[in-house]
């Protein structure tokens, strides 16, 4: 199955080209994506689905939309 | 298009049980067998460690656990940006707030002996204390990378170029104190430890998620196995937005397996918590003598303490604000984010726009003065119209509220009769003068990320709503608004929804309390989830009351046929749900809109969506002792639709007063890397004796994409009334201010002796 996958931010360093393309084969779980690309910090960081959060076990299908973050803030109130 | 609830001075859902103090704040939890926690921090505010000796300590009666270093399972360090501060010093201090060492213990009288008797072998190292020293060739390297957090350079046009088209050209040194954000309740909670391995935090904080994902970073845990808890919130102004307890908490419940409980003394929270940043601002202006704004010319050097926080999206946005709410075709706005041996400056409600605002709009002052020009007139020829350049070179697309706040002050009774107003002094030395200014602020989280939110909706069998929005409720009053637009959007009494915050178990993860963005958020959210709720509910009702879908209507306590008597209840449609296998809950999902790319030099900018205020003040000056009073302030939100009139009251009456207190008293005086005022006692905060009368006009420019036409308020109340304070100052006693606070000594040092010269300081800081 196909998804869609954009780093952002430092994380670009695994891919930099925004909605790239990926082959993964149908059931796999977000990890399986995150190993796809050797992402190394698994714990620190954002991840949506389809811009709904989700963590490393979310099952994955086809035609998402995958957006790999690191968390950031900003403001006071 | 009129409204039920949204626009409505719907009481505060959360009022009676926090003006009753029958709200419990995490800081009020207790648990059987909970333990008192204690940190043991630097004695020097930059040394080597050369030896940490915790046996006295461990010994001591009552104590049931010691940890240093070597007892963090996971990463130790943490950091919103950048994990650059240690959650438990190994071999080196950067500041005094450094934690070294944790104790639990019985008791808390227990766990402060213990944390007394840990001793700390140290090589001390040269202290920086300013950044401008900090960035000097040969300065002691505060990290590895360097002292330069973030250098920040934006240009746009021909900065020499505009300068040379200039008629008249101002150049000034402006300083800011490092503000505390002074918040009721100081960092703390309590920690437990839970049956599966996991751990839950209380604690008060800004976002939960992110405190999720930073305390599993620490343990080496599985966020999943991490519930935070922060809400209610007692007060955070930004300063609970980056971690300062809740890792320690949740490490020693990790090794105790018991409930802990840390809580900061206000001494405490001084040295470890998180300060505004103090920065040193070099401004050169160049204006046509017609009043048309040609050149601005900025560098900026920020404060940033020992360790990274958010320091460089703040001086990011001091960039992106430095040229405030006016067309300027050529630019140059340099900044530099320091570390020193200072404490740790990061978020606060303005985040980096109160200081360029306070530099700015004095500028603007000066030039007005100095060309003859009415004050207002001069920022109204020069203000932002939606579809202007801004002067980073992004168009200006979305509602810009400049003109339409400044306008209205004009019309303000204070502005029309200032005149008569300032010849009401009380005595003889008295003086009194009328100051303006005016700001924009950044609403979102800015380009380069996606800013998300979401929701969750659930109607439950007794036919009440849950929402569930993640973004803590710190005092503002987000709480209320989600109310009031959930019952907007769900047609229904508003008694029928509860609103569930800052957990991560209850609320799904829709990002920060912070950057003005949680009533936006929120409410789009909301928007975003609510039209599939309704229709499985319409569907429902559909086949109870044997009407077809387009024949029904809610009203507030269930769905009702349009044209017959038949109607259901809320509750008798949860049971229809369920029997038709409809699920009663929906997880939305929304993301800011944001632009294509960041601005080549500033990470982080541009935002898209701008909230506005104009403020004026009227002030009294004693000439005999230096002490200014603020006597009136009119302040003009412009901040899209009022999704609550009293709530925008709220903060910004509020806002007046911190950004008063920021022009006149406050600030952490740090030297040589030490706090000398750490308490109410020395750190002076307005009081509610010193408030002005405070007048709000609401001006509202509908948000198209803002919920209900909604944008954010939280922090641009409390920005343009510090200059417009010290302008005043000028206008009462023709003393330019151009370091804040201006305390009454510093005022009547200025009036004794000059020093204090019209049009900017003497000495250069840059």
């Amino acid at each position: 199955m196909q998804i869609k996958v954009t780093f952002y931010g430092p994380l670009k360093r695994y891919a930099q080209e925004d909605g790239l393309a990926v082959e993964l084969p149908a059931g796999v779980k977000v990890s399986d994506l995150l190993d796809h690309f050797g992402v190394e910090d698994r714990i620190y960081i954002v991840i949506l689905v389809n811009n709904g959060r989700v963590d490393e076990e979310e099952a994955l299908k086809e035609g998402d939309e995958v957006k790999i973050l690191s968390p950031i803030g900003g403001g006071g109130s | 298009m009129s409204f039920r609830y949204v626009g409505k001075p719907i009481p505060r859902v959360d009022a009676r049980e926090k003006a009753t103090g029958a709200a419990r704040y995490m800081t009020d939890l207790a648990f059987p067998g909970m333990l008192w926690a204690k940190v043991k921090r630097s004695d020097y505010p930059h040394a080597l460690i050369k030896g940490i000796d915790v046996s006295k300590a461990r010994t001591w009666p009552g104590v049931v656990a010691v940890l240093t270093w070597p007892d963090v399972p996971g990463y130790n360090g943490f950091g919103i940006v950048v994990p650059d501060q240690p959650v438990l010093c190994r071999d080196r201090v950067r500041f005094l707030g450094d934690a070294i060492a944790l104790v639990a213990a019985q008791t808390e009288e227990a766990a402060t002996k213990a944390a007394e008797l840990i001793t700390v072998e140290y090589e001390p190292l040269p202290v920086l204390e300013d950044p401008r020293a900090a960035l000097k060739p040969g300065a002691v390297q505060i990290h590895a990378g360097g002292n330069t957090h973030q250098h920040n350079l934006v240009t746009q046009g021909d900065v020499e170029k505009g300068f040379g088209e200039a008629d008249l050209i101002i150049e000034n040194y402006y300083v800011t104190p490092r503000q505390m954000h002074a918040f009721l309740e100081t960092e703390g909670g309590v920690a437990t430890a839970d049956p599966d391995g996991g751990i839950t935090v209380y604690a008060g904080s800004q976002h939960s998620y992110r405190d999720q994902l930073q305390i599993a970073r620490a343990l080496d845990l599985n966020p999943r196995l991490i519930r935070v808890v922060s809400n209610p919130t007692g007060g955070g102004f930004g300063g609970k937005d980056e971690i300062v307890v809740q890792i320690h908490l949740a490490l020693l419940a990790h090794h105790t397996r018991r409930p802990v409980k840390l809580w900061l003394s206000r001494e405490e929270s001084v040295r470890a918590g998180i300060k505004r940043h103090r920065e040193f601002l070099y401004y050169r202006t160049g204006v046509k003598k017609d009043g048309i704004l040609v050149a601005n010319e900025v560098k900026i050097f920020a404060d940033t303490g020992a360790y990274a926080t958010l320091g460089g999206p703040v001086v990011s946005l001091s960039v992106g604000h430095a040229c405030g709410p006016y067309r300027i075709p050529h630019v140059r706005l340099e900044s530099f984010c320091v570390y020193t041996n200072n404490g740790i400056s990061g978020a606060f409600r303005g985040f980096g726009v109160n200081q360029v605002t306070f530099a700015m709009e004095t500028q603007m002052d000066i030039l007005a003065h100095q060309l003859g020009m009415d004050p207002l007139e001069l920022r109204l020829k020069n203000a932002l119209r939606q579809g202007d350049l801004n002067p980073l070179g992004f168009r200006m697309d979305t509602s810009v509220g400049a003109i339409p706040s400044l306008t209205a002050v004009g019309g303000s009774e204070l502005w029309k009769n200032r005149w008569a107003k300032k010849a009401e002094a009380t005595l003889p030395w008295k003086r009194r003068g009328v100051g303006i200014a005016t700001a924009l602020q950044g609403n979102g989280l800015g380009a380069g990320r996606p800013d998300y939110g979401g929701a969750l909706l659930r109607l439950l069998p007794g036919g009440t709503y849950e929402v569930g929005i993640s973004c803590p409720e710190i005092g503002q009053g987000n709480t209320t608004a989600y109310a009031q637009m959930a019952a907007e959007t769900l047609e229904c009494s508003i008694e029928r929804i509860r609103v569930y915050t800052g957990d991560t178990r209850k609320a799904v993860d829709s990002g920060s309390t912070s950057a003005s963005r949680s009533v936006y958020t929120g409410g789009n959210s909301i928007l975003a989830g609510a039209p599939t709720l309704k229709e499985r509910l319409r569907k429902a009702a559909a086949g109870l009351l044997g009407l077809p879908e387009d024949d029904l209507e809610f009203f507030p306590e269930g769905l009702r046929g349009k044209s017959t008597s038949r109607s259901a209840t809320l509750e008798e449609v949860a049971r229809e749900m369920d029997r038709l296998g409809l699920s009663r809950e929906v997880k939305s999902t929304f993301l800011w809109p944001a632009a294509e790319r960041e601005i080549e030099g500033a990470p982080g900018l541009p935002e898209i969506i701008y909230a506005y205020n104009t403020q004026i003040a009227l002030v009294e000056v004693d000439t005999l002792t230096g002490q200014t009073r603020v006597l009136e302030v009119v302040s003009v939100p412009e901040t899209g639709r009022v999704i609550n009139p009293q709530g925008l009251e709220g903060q910004a009456d509020g806002g007046a007063v911190m950004g008063m207190g920021y022009a006149l008293m406050e600030d952490i005086i740090m030297e040589g890397g030490y706090y000398k005022n750490t308490n109410f006692s020395t750190y002076i905060l307005p009081t509610a004796l010193d408030a002005p009368g405070h007048v709000t006009v609401m001006v509202e420019e509908s948000e198209a994409t803002g919920p209900f036409g909604a944008k954010g308020v939280g922090e641009v109340v409390c920005v343009p009334v510090t200059p417009a304070i010290t302008n005043a100052i000028y206008d009462a006693v023709g003393v330019r201010v151009t370091k804040i606070p201006v305390t009454a000594e510093e005022a009547y040092r200025a009036l004794a002796d000059n020093s204090l010269l019209p049009h900017g300081g003497t000495t250069p800081h840059v």
